[in-house]
This record gives C-alpha cells, structure tokens and sequence, in this order.
C-alpha cells in the first residue's frame, strides 16, 4: 500500500478528525463533570457523586437524560433557523479542533516517523479565527429563531459581547504571529522548542523560557480575558445571565439541541485552551520531550487541562460583569492595550528578528 | 483540473444574480446585500485569473476589494440605521429625497 | 480519479453558491437573505481553497461571513425588519434592456465556455500567506496605503453616523410608540431610565462598526511586516 498516494492521505485525514472529534467531546463530557465537582468543592457542597465510582458515569447519564427528555419546538418559532443554530454552534465549534499540533514527530512501529498533528497548512491562525468569526451565527439565530424576548436580547448580548471581544483576542495573536513570522500552527509550536542556547543541562530546566508567554506577556493575558469573553464564560456570561435573562439565547431550547449548545460552549472552551497553549505555552514543548517525544503529548494535556482548571476555578470566584462595564472594559481598555502589544512587537520584530 | 472558463462562466451568474437582485428588492439591507454579491462574484474572476496565470496580483486585488467592502459595510449600515431611525422604514423609495 | 474529485468539488461549490444566491434573491425576509448570503460566502470561499488561494479563503470567510455579515444580521436582528411587501414593478421600461444585456452576458458565458484554456494546475506558492505579504508591501503599497487612508475615513463616517444618531434620546422614543415594550430599541435591563450613562445596544453597533475597521488596519499592517522581515 502507498501511504503518500493523495486518496490514502485524505482517508487517512478523515479518520483523524473522526479520532479527534471523539476525544474531544470525551474531554468535554469530563470537563462538566470537573467543573461540577470543582464548583461543588469551592461551594463547600459534593456535587455529583451517584452515578458510577465519584460520579465517574455522570455524563452519560446526562447524555442519556437529554436523548429521553421530549423536543419542544416553540409555536411562534422560525422552525428552520431554530433547528439550524445549534448546528451552526457545535459545528463551527468542532471544526477548529483538527489543526492544533498535539505532539511533535515521533517514530511509529510500520508508519516510521509521524508529525503528531491532523492537518497542517499555511493558514492554520486564520482558519482558527474564521471559523470562530463564524460560530456567532449560532448564537445570533438561536436568539432570533426562538421568538422570545429573552432569547433575542440574549442573542443580541451574546453577539455583540462576541464581536467585540473578537477584535482584541485576534489583535493579541499579532504579537505571536510577528515572533513567529509564520501562521502555521506547527511551525510556531516548533519555533517554542530552542529560541535561546544554553548549556545542555540548563537546556533541559529552562526550556519553558522558549515559551511565547515569555515574550508576549501582555498578549498573553488580554488573550486570556478575551478568550473567556468569547466562550461567554463567568465573568462575562451576561448572554445566559440566568438572574436577568432565565438562559439567553437558548431560554427555549431543550433536549438534545440544548444538550448541542452546551456541548458547543464546552468545545469552545477547550478550543481557547488548547489556542492558549500552542501559541503561548509552548504546545507539547517541555523539559524532557527532545529525549522522549511521547511526552509532549502529556505536556500538552496538562498545559490544556490547567486552562480548563482556571475556568473552572474563575467561575467559582468571580461576580458578573455588568453589560455596560463589559462593553467599556472591551473598548476602552483590551483594544488599546492590544494595539500596543502590537506596536511594541512590531518594532522589537522589526529590529531583532 | 477545471478549466479558467468554468469560473469565469459561475462569475457570470453570480453577478448577475447579484444585479437582478438589486433592481429586484426595494429593502435597503437587501440591495446593500446584492451588491456584496456582485463584489464576490468579481473577486471569483480574479482569484481565478490570478490561479491561471500563476500571478499573485489578482488575489492582492481581492484582499483589497475585501477592505473596500468593509468600510461600505460599516458607513452603508450606518447610514440605513439613521435612515430607519428617521423613517421607519428601509424602503428605499420612501428614500428618495436626500434629506433627513 | 483526482480530476474527478475536483470537478466534483467544484459543481458541488458552485452549485452551492448559485442555489444560495437564488434563495438569496427570492426570499423576502432579509434576515433569510443574508443567511443565503453568507453560504455563498462559505461557498466561494471553498473555492478559493480549490484554487490554491488558501489565504484569500481565510479572509473570505473572517471578513465577509465573520465581519460583513454579522454585522448586516444584527443590524436586521436590531431594527427587526419586517418581510418585504411586493408591489407593482416600477421603470417598466427596463424589461427589454434587461432582455438584451442578459442575452449579451449569455453569449459572453458561451464565448467563454468554448474559446478559454484551461487553468494551468502546476502547484505554485502564489497564494500562501508569504507572497501575498510580499506582495502586498512591496510592489502594491499605495494601494494598499490607500486602502487604510479609506478605512480610517469609513472609521470617522461610521462614528459620526453613529453619535447623530444617538442624540436621539432612545427611551423618548420608544416610549410614545405602541409597542414600547416589544420595540428593539431598549434593552429592559439596560434601559438608560434605569440608569444614565449606560449604552444602548444601538449605540454598541456604531462602535462595533468604527472597531471592525480598526481591527482591519491594524491587524493587516502587523501580519504584513511579520512576512516582509
């Protein structure tokens, strides 16, 4: 058999990104459960703990709770868009997965030496944005679709929180992207692997120093706050703002296709985690993985599980943002503050690089 | 692979489409719409040419078109928001007088 | 086997593209049209891909289905515009120009059809993220200046648009109409009865607007000098 012929490659491609898909909606399916025990855990409560050793089966109990649970369509609805808006949501949501480099090249028994990473192209950053660019549709339609005032203003919220904040997280990246000099996701993770030279040992402990965050701390963070504002998590989840608006944007969805908008809100998450990791911490890079690259994979774990952790843990501390401080904090102080990062990069770019 | 005429011939229709489309609508969302299309179906012809040719400069022109299109999006929006804030209405027959 | 894949891929691609334009002409609910409008945006940038010009796909599908678009949607979401009401044709007049100009365009389709050569498929670089930045900052940078001259005047344009309209005081004027409880115009929990200096939604789109454009400018200028060092 070929391996290199083009039908072979694309099939093999497409099992990737099936591969991929599964494990990562395995991830999600336990980031709810962490998150409902960590919540528990910060609340002094127990949160779930019934089903299977510590809770472990709780997400297919709930799968199973959203597949049984009966489809109300509201009368008033625009059926089509209605049904169309969860799979724009989870859609856009997955399709950003397949270009994130997990692992650097490693040797496999038959297959010789294989570049851990589904699907690698010049325009990897981009595809990232467009596609994130594109999962506001969900929100918006959901929030038109439904007919109810409290899903419209949350969609309306939803999306114009969205939008803006969306100019200062692609903002951030310009940063990375002028040190990198490349759009390429696995270049830029391999550029994180020996930016300085030191002596072997000291090599080996101060490899996180390759590390962009080290160069781009500022992107770094208005990444962080914008990303969280982007998957509308706590501080900012003034869409689904329960207090005020019973769920937003998806008040009258139930069943599966709310079950789709939450898995989509969760896939998000680990999205902008697995974003915050290539660009800045250094994707599978760690001291240790040019001797044995499978542990890059496990770096690259731990770095993901650690933003999901923050998450998690930000919810369980902070208080909601109001629409206007939201709004004000966007404008006012992320944008510029990235457009600085910008201009101080490009002229460091510009001098050493 | 494809022939350079087949795009050409899908630009074609867009674009007509996209003409059509503006003498056909009254809304001024709508119209506003239809020309995008018809800027998309000119950028077809260029990417095409620009693959054609192995030549660079039809797709800069696209790139160019694209921030042309944005800054009418963002003025042409305005302007039909203070139009519906006046009015009541996107109508753009009942738009006919350049006054507010 | 391959050539079958493309001519595949490209009348499942423009297929979509000319049925979304149809639907897109046809439907009278705007929000519907912009829907259609933005799968032929999807569409054409699939294209694109198929043409190896994978970085004017990105952009495609970032700027005008990520930007244009939403912008348009949440502006017909905003002023809740209703169906178009069809009336009686006006410059009736026009029909046989119409006539004739589709006739030309049709023999221009078959021109085209029978007398152009094919693309020339042999795998180049021209569209990946380096030439066009190259490109862009060296042989095409008055265009390019101009460009950002253009957006930075659609910046001021969309600001001033903006701010007239909202000296128009929102809660005046969704109080004296019928339906104030339902009209768009006032977010309940944002209302600026309740409290003074909070932005109203409508305000958030002429900045949103003014911002896009700025996002562009600055974005275009970063990424082009990251290809030119």
């Amino acid at each position: 058999m070929n391996w290199n012929s083009p039908l072979v490659q694309a099939g093999l491609t497409m099992l990737g990104i099936n591969i991929a898909f599964v494990v990562v909606l395995m991830i999600v399916a336990y980031t709810v459960l962490a998150e409902r025990r960590i919540l528990a855990l910060i609340q002094g409560r127990l949160g779930p703990n019934r089903v299977g050793y510590g809770g472990v089966l709780q997400p297919f109990a709930d799968l199973l709770k959203f597949i049984l649970k009966e489809e109300v369509i509201p009368d008033q609805a625009t059926k089509f868009f209605y049904l169309l808006a969860p799979i724009i949501a989870i859609t856009a949501a997955l399709m950003t997965i397949i270009v994130y480099p997990f692992g650097p090249t490693v040797n496999l028994p038959f297959f010789g030496p294989v570049k851990l990473v589904i699907a690698q192209f010049d325009i990897a950053l981009l595809y990232v944005l467009g596609m994130t660019s594109v999962g506001v549709y969900g929100i918006m339609l959901a929030g038109w679709a439904s007919n109810s005032k409290y899903s419209l203003m949350g969609g309306l919220r939803a999306s114009a929180q969205m939008i803006s904040y969306e100019l200062s997280l692609g903002l951030s990246l310009v940063g990375v992207v002028l040190m990198s000099g490349t759009l390429d996701l696995y270049s830029v993770v391999e550029l994180q692997t020996n930016r300085w030279e030191f002596s072997p040992v000291l090599n080996f402990f101060l490899q996180p120093l390759s590390w962009n965050i080290f160069l781009q701390p500022l992107g770094f963070i208005i990444y962080l706050i914008s990303a969280i504002a982007e998957t509308n998590r706590v501080p900012f989840d003034l869409p689904e703002a329960e207090t005020e608006l019973v769920a937003g944007f998806h008040t009258e969805y139930s069943a599966l296709k709310f079950a789709l908008f939450f898995m989509a809100e969760y896939v998000n998450m680990f999205t902008v985690s697995v974003l915050a990791t290539t660009l800045f911490l250094g994707g599978w890079n760690g001291p240790g993985v040019a001797t044995f690259p499978v542990l890059g994979v496990f770096y690259f774990l731990g770095k993901i599980i650690f933003f999901l952790f923050l998450y998690i843990w930000l919810r369980g501390t902070l208080p909601r943002f109001r629409f206007d401080q939201l709004m004000n904090f966007g404008w006012t102080f992320l944008l510029p503050a990235a457009i600085l990062n910008i201009i101080v990069s490009a002229t460091v770019a510009y001098f050493y690089y | 692979m494809i022939p350079l005429s087949w795009y050409l011939a899908l630009s074609a229709v867009l674009f007509t489409i996209g003409a059509a489309g503006v003498i056909i609508k009254r809304n001024a969302i709508s119209m506003f719409m239809c020309i995008e299309l018809m800027l998309n179906a000119v950028n077809l012809t260029f990417v095409a040419f620009s693959s054609h040719f192995n030549d660079v400069t039809g797709q800069l022109f696209v790139f160019i078109v694209m921030a042309v299109a944005a800054s009418e999006a963002a003025v042409g929006l305005g302007i039909i928001i203070a139009i519906f804030r006046n009015r009541e209405s996107l109508d753009v027959d009942e738009a006919s007088i350049l006054k507010l | 086997m391959l050539e079958l894949t493309s001519v595949f891929l490209f009348m499942l691609f423009g297929g979509m593209a000319v049925g979304c334009a149809l639907s897109m002409i046809v439907q009278r609910n705007p929000l519907y049209s912009a829907i259609s409008l933005v799968g032929v945006f999807v569409s054409l940038a699939c294209l694109y891909v198929t043409l190896a010009a994978p970085f004017i796909a990105a952009v495609q599908v970032i700027v005008y289905a990520g930007a244009i678009m939403v912008l348009v949607v949440f502006v017909i979401m905003l002023l809740n515009v209703e169906t178009e009401v069809r009336r009686p044709l006006r410059l009736r007049y026009l029909i046989p120009v119409a006539a004739g100009l589709s006739f030309v365009l049709i023999a221009q389709v078959f021109f085209m059809l029978f007398f152009v050569g094919p693309v020339s498929s042999a795998p180049s670089n021209v569209g990946l993220t380096a030439s066009i930045g190259a490109g862009l900052f060296t042989e095409y940078i008055l265009p390019f200046e101009i460009t950002s001259v253009l957006i930075l005047m659609a910046i001021v344009g969309a600001m001033t648009l903006a701010r007239r309209a909202a000296d128009i005081p929102l809660a005046a004027r969704s109080a004296d109409s019928s339906g104030a409880a339902g009209s768009p115009f006032t977010d309940p929990i944002n209302d600026s009865r309740i409290s003074g200096s909070r932005p109203g939604l409508t305000e958030i789109v002429g900045r949103e607007m003014a911002a896009r454009a700025i996002e562009r400018l600055e974005s275009r200028t970063g990424r082009g000098q990251g290809e030119e060092t």
